[in-house]
């Protein structure tokens, strides 16, 4: 046993061996050895004698007690036997054994979780916001990943290409952000190149974020123009009420040039907001409320914004249909019976006799009283663009120096290139009149046009001036001489014979729609009323591209309809588009600034609106620059919507970030700013001003 | 720096976890370090120093990796009962290592090995003692004293919790107890319940001795079995990022 201890309690205690995994069982009578690594106890004597000279000795230790009295047995076992214990494993081994098991029970609970399928998984980090938690394949409708199991997504991973592909996952679905969808702003590169410069060009803010600034002086400026994966905005597995739209101030700032510390400290000045450009409707509210109101007895000469704005379900204010707000005054104007209609489908005039003495045969064509010239001599008016796909350009070209009325200098080629326009006429009526136009030759307008040629009214021209006209094509078709040219050769009258009994007549009853004017053996329509359809068919075609400019007299604001007195007309490109609609819902929306006058007018009240909205007094100069931005000089619309004169004063800032600011209306940016604007040809530079 | 690349719109999360991975890796590297003894690698002493900060730091760290939410799903939760398993019981640790271990130093130290044999023979003392005493008084007073009180005494390390709590309170009840019997004693049986009582003395110092060591070695019970729990499901965790994250 241990020698005397030099203290009550030894702290240099020879068997201390912390390090191993078993104890020995006789805390206090430890034998040497100690147990083994297997804990398994080694005791078995105090000594083990050695045989010197067919003698045993004793050997055990000095430590232990020295060589003992009794000495070994005769057989050579030691006469002190050790009894043996139960060696018991020390908290060392009991820390490494629980580790193993916490190990490997944690290592089966993953993988457990890993192997259950992912539209049940637990492994999902958080509960997925509403709009999305109904997602019919699950986690795969986001990420790229396997819908069988983690496990499998595991198998896959890697294999995908590289590229965005969670944010095109998020496309799938969110179809509606354009085709540059993940630039910033979802707008075309080209754009944001257009406004990077603008920025650049803009003055430095007053009062600056100092975290923006020493964001970017960290981590560098983010490209202006480098796409945004959805992810990097939009964080999910929030739970179900997570505003996923959700970001601070400097977040969205950190990618502008310009950052500014808030609306009232740095914020750029309103630069004429909301007006961006020239309005849809042309409406001087000076001359309305100074003149023509003040000439009617029942409309108010103070102004009155809720006469003809309200306010929209989406908190945008919109303007009355035109019979509550402009048909009392406008709709006489519409339907103005002293102005003819529109010409729509000419007949021109042939010198019959030249060409059949020439023997050339067009078949019978209506004769005009030589006292009525208001017939054309050439193909004009919408005819043109209602059979162009009938006329070959070849005959078109040749005869257009040619007067069609009078063809006796013309050469024979001439007389031929007639008698081939005038087959194709006919065929292109005829087509028009008994055959449904092939829609693979008609453009949109054009067929949109033709759509709005009634059945009836074709068939009342047909019978009226081409009687014949089925029989001939058909038969000129098959190579056969027409009908009427037996007839003249035989004396006999033909159909053309008709117009000519009835161009004595006046033209018919002066009626709204279309009618048949035969003094000038023309189609014309007259505008029903407002938003007639035909007329917008009518128009549609006259503005879109590759249109001559004599149609440009139809467009005037004198013409039938006076649609383009109001209704202004934007060039885009070659083509040009009329703005029918004075408001547009969605040309608000893809603004990169919204208002909802909702929440900040509680009873709307002119008062409200002139809070804001303040009509300006325009001196001489300037509401003629008004009228010349929508007019030129003969009524015909200003094509240039970039061209405007405001006729309201802009908001200045103070104005809101008297009430946007914390602790109040709070002055977050996407309280008044969207991100996604992306329709294109929507906007123009001119709206991104903000 | 974290809330800045958030504000940058960074992954921000992304660059805590990295952190955090790197921080927990290296916590448990500690064990490593007291195994290889060979390298010159730093002191353990250093090397815990080392560990106590940075694992206070991953507690902070974790918070804002979490964004200061208590996760929803259901492995994310157990990620983070293993991780707060692992934090609050290195706290303890840390707390009963700086206040404990002072404890200690007051009176004798003993090896916590030796306390089992040393109470044992603290008992054996207090029974021969009382036998004794019963044979020069043929009075029951000292016996019955040491079969009601001391005997079960003397069993093993009593008081746990109480030590735990540094009360000395039922080592000063049992001697108030032995000094009341005294009140109705002989001469002889007060010097041998005065002797009693000193036995009675060591074995709490054992008793409290013992408590406070065995605390010390058990919290790593907890500990070190739950950083091995923290460090697979970390793991686990990392690869479903990587997975689902793949393409953004």
């Amino acid at each position: 046993m241990a020698n005397a201890s030099r203290q009550k309690y030894p702290l240099h205690d020879p068997y201390a061996r912390p390090n191993q995994d078993w104890t020995c069982a006789k805390s206090g009578c430890e034998c040497p050895l100690g147990p083994s690594r297997r804990g398994q106890c080694q005791a078995s004597a105090e000594c083990k004698p050695v045989e010197r000279q067919n003698a045993w000795y004793c050997t055990r230790a000095i430590a232990q007690g020295g060589v003992c009295e009794a000495g070994p047995l005769p057989d050579g076992t030691c006469c002190h036997p050790i009894e043996k214990c139960s060696p018991q494993k020390s908290i060392r081994r009991i820390r490494m054994e629980l580790s193993a098991y916490a190990f490997a029970i944690s290592l089966a609970v993953g993988l457990l979780l890993v192997a259950v399928p992912l539209d049940r998984s637990p492994v999902q980090p958080g509960i997925l916001a509403r709009m999305h938690a109904t997602s019919p394949n699950g986690c795969a409708d986001c990420h790229d990943v396997s819908n069988q199991s983690t496990l499998a997504s595991l198998a896959q991973w890697g294999s995908a290409p590289a590229g965005h592909v969670q944010s095109e996952k998020c496309l799938a679905c969110h179809q509606d952000l354009g085709p540059s969808a993940l630039n910033p702003h979802s707008i075309d590169t080209q754009m944001l190149d257009e406004l990077v410069l603008k920025a650049s060009e803009r003055p430095a803010p007053t009062h600056t974020s100092h975290l923006v600034s020493l964001s970017k002086t960290v981590f560098g400026t983010r490209e202006s123009t480098s796409p945004i994966d959805c992810a990097v905005c939009h964080k999910e597995h929030h739970g179900e009420n997570a505003d996923l739209k959700r970001l601070s101030n400097e977040q969205c700032q950190t990618c502008h040039t310009g950052a500014f510390h808030s609306l009232g400290f740095g914020h750029p000045e309103f630069d004429s907001y909301p007006a961006t450009g020239r309005t849809r409707i042309f409406f001087d509210h000076t001359s309305h409320y100074g003149r023509h109101f003040a000439a009617q007895k029942d409309l108010p000469t103070q102004v009155d914004c809720l006469q003809c704005h309200v306010e929209e379900n989406s908190g945008s204010m919109s303007i009355r249909n035109f019979e509550a707000s402009c048909g009392s005054c406008h709709d006489s104007q519409i339907k103005d019976d002293f102005v003819p209609g529109i010409a729509v489908l000419s007949v021109p005039v042939f010198d019959t006799e030249t060409l059949r003495t020439a023997n050339l045969d067009i078949g019978s064509w209506p004769q005009l009283h030589p006292n009525h010239v208001s017939a054309t001599t050439q193909l004009r008016g919408l005819s043109q663009l209602i059979l162009r796909d009938s006329l070959h350009s070849a005959a078109a070209e040749r005869i257009k120096h040619l007067n069609l009325a009078d063809l006796s200098g013309a050469s024979p080629e001439e007389l031929e290139a007639v008698r081939d326009f005038a087959w194709q006429f006919k065929q292109g009526l005829y087509d028009l009149c008994f055959a449904e136009m092939p829609a693979e030759k008609l453009g949109l307008s054009q067929r949109q046009l033709c759509d709005h040629l009634p059945s009836a009214v074709l068939n009342d021209l047909c019978q009226s001036w081409f009687p014949l006209l089925a029989t001939e094509v058909e038969a000129y078709a098959g190579g056969e001489r027409s009908a009427a040219t037996d007839r003249a050769d035989t004396g006999e009258p033909d159909g053309s014979s008709y117009a000519t009994e009835q161009a004595d007549q006046p033209a018919k009853v002066m009626r709204r729609g279309f009618y048949l004017e035969e003094s000038a053996l023309t189609l014309r329509y007259r505008p029903i009323g407002h938003a007639d359809p035909v007329m917008q068919a009518i128009w549609t075609v006259l503005t879109g591209p590759g249109i001559a400019k004599e149609f440009s007299s139809h467009l005037s604001s004198f013409a039938p309809g006076r649609c383009t007195k109001c209704h202004t007309v934007d060039q885009h490109d070659a083509a040009a588009h009329v703005n029918w609609q004075g408001f547009r819902a969605d040309a608000l929306r893809k603004r990169f600034t919204r208002f909802d006058h909702t929440p900040h007018i509680n009873m709307p009240q002119s008062a409200q609106c002139v809070a804001c909205h303040d009509l300006r007094i325009l001196s001489e100069e300037t509401a003629a620059d008004l009228k010349a931005s929508f007019h030129h000089s003969g009524g015909l619309p200003a094509t240039d919507q970039t061209h405007f004169v405001h006729q309201f004063a802009g908001i200045v800032k103070q104005t809101c970030s008297n009430c946007h600011r914390p602790g109040s209306a709070g002055d977050g940016c996407l309280a008044c700013h969207s991100y996604h604007v992306h329709a294109p040809g929507s906007w123009s530079i001119s709206e991104s001003r903000e | 720096m974290l809330w800045l690349a958030n504000m940058s719109l960074l992954p921000s999360m992304m660059y805590s976890g990295v952190l955090l991975l790197g921080l927990i890796v290296g916590l448990a590297l500690l064990n490593l370090r007291k195994r290889i003894t060979f390298l010159p690698i730093g002191s353990a002493e250093l090397w815990l120093q080392i560990h106590i900060y940075a694992g206070l730091f991953s507690g902070v760290l974790f918070a804002i990796h979490a964004g200061w939410n208590v996760p929803s799903g259901l492995f994310e939760q157990i990620l983070a009962l293993s991780f707060g398993i692992v934090f609050l019981s290195g706290i303890v640790g840390l707390a009963m290592s700086r206040y404990l271990a002072r404890q200690l130093t007051h009176g004798d130290e003993v090896l916590f090995d030796r306390i089992p044999a040393r109470i044992e023979s603290l008992g054996r003392e207090a029974e021969s003692l009382t036998l004794e005493c019963l044979k020069e008084t043929n009075s029951t007073t000292v016996p019955q004293l040491y079969a009601d009180r001391l005997s079960s005494f003397f069993v093993g390390p009593r008081n746990h919790l109480q030590h735990l709590l540094l009360s000395r309170r039922p080592g000063l009840e049992l001697l108030s107890e032995i000094k009341n019997y005294g009140r109705y004693a002989s001469a002889v049986e007060r010097l041998a319940l005065a002797k009693l009582s000193e036995i009675v003395v060591q074995k709490d110092r054992l008793d409290f001795q013992y408590a406070l060591q065995l605390a010390l070695k058990l919290w790593l019970l907890v500990h070190v079995p739950a950083t091995c729990c923290l460090l697979v499901f970390t793991a686990l965790h990392v690869l479903l990022v990587t997975v689902f994250t793949g393409g953004l």
